[in-house]
């Protein structure tokens, strides 16, 4: 079947894989700071903090983006041979 | 974790009497770096909304501007939190029996060494610049008999005050210890 470029469609989740692979690197990177921390910090109150500092801005920025791109429908695809058009016709930007 | 009260190997009238870490310009600039970072794009889209309100709206862009903006965002917390893990696993602990140094390079380089008293040559502390001078932190190199043995303490707080102190701590190690040696002399257990 040949290809045909005014017919062929993105899906837009296909976005949601990059950030789904960017989160799988935070988290590991998350990991190994937060191993880091318990392992070699001097135990006491200031390290207790940092840790609950480090772990409650995680998962308030980790929900943030998730309630930012929450709304969106991810199951929408985009066609470029229209959004060339749409471009070309100034609409992108406006 | 490093409990301070239960050191590694620690003599039982051996206790700390300096907890140094750089001082607090260095997470200082951190945070200033992330509250830079953060700030510039959130004024710009601030700035330019009419415009971005549009770009978010469109089906394939807008997601598109939103994940590269979470992962801007993530990063940015992400590597400012390794900035500050790097800073404070940094620690240099003096004991009055020794001199502890741990340094953290990245996650994964980590250097611990240790420096008994009774091996220290030389004391420096040393002092640059406007702003060195006027918050008092600087540097205190401490030198052994052995040519390339010599610690560092970058940017610590009262350079001057720590050399000092390291210096008593030195001359009370070097004191007692002269006096082990003329006690077992005299008792017959050790000979010169």
């Amino acid at each position: 079947m040949p290809f045909d470029f005014a017919t062929f469609v993105i899906p837009v989740w296909y976005v949601l894989v990059v950030y789904a692979l960017f989160l799988v690197v935070f988290t590991t990177y998350t990991g190994f700071n937060l191993y880091h921390l318990l392992r070699f910090g001097a135990k006491g109150p200031g390290l207790y903090a940092i840790l609950a500092l480090f772990l409650v801005g995680t998962v308030l920025l980790v929900g943030l983006t998730v309630a930012l791109l929450a709304p969106y429908d991810w199951s929408a695809t985009i066609s470029p041979a229209d959004t060339l058009q749409q471009t070309s016709k100034g609409q992108f930007f406006l | 974790m490093l409990h301070l009260d239960h050191l590694p190997n620690q003599k039982a009238d051996e206790h700390i009497v300096l907890f140094l870490r750089r001082q607090w310009f260095a997470w200082a600039s951190i945070i200033v770096g992330f509250v830079f970072m953060t700030g510039i794009p959130a004024v710009a889209a601030f700035y330019f909304w009419d415009r971005v309100s549009v770009w978010l709206q469109y089906p394939f862009v807008g997601p598109l501007i939103m994940v590269a903006a979470s992962i801007y965002l993530l990063s940015l917390w992400l590597f400012s939190f390794l900035e500050f893990t790097d800073y404070y696993l940094d620690t240099w602990i003096i004991t009055n029996d020794r001199v502890i140094n741990i340094e953290q390079f990245g996650l994964f380089n980590r250097k611990a060494s240790e420096l008994h008293m009774g091996a220290v040559q030389d004391v420096t502390s040393k002092v640059t610049g406007i702003i060195g001078t006027f918050f008092d932190y600087g540097d205190v190199l401490v030198q052994t008999a052995a040519e390339h043995t010599q610690f560092k303490f970058k940017d610590v707080d009262h350079p001057e005050k720590v050399k000092e102190t390291i210096i008593r701590l030195v001359e009370e190690y070097k004191a007692s210890h002269a006096k082990e040696v003329v006690a077992a002399v005299a008792d017959g257990t050790r000979t010169i």
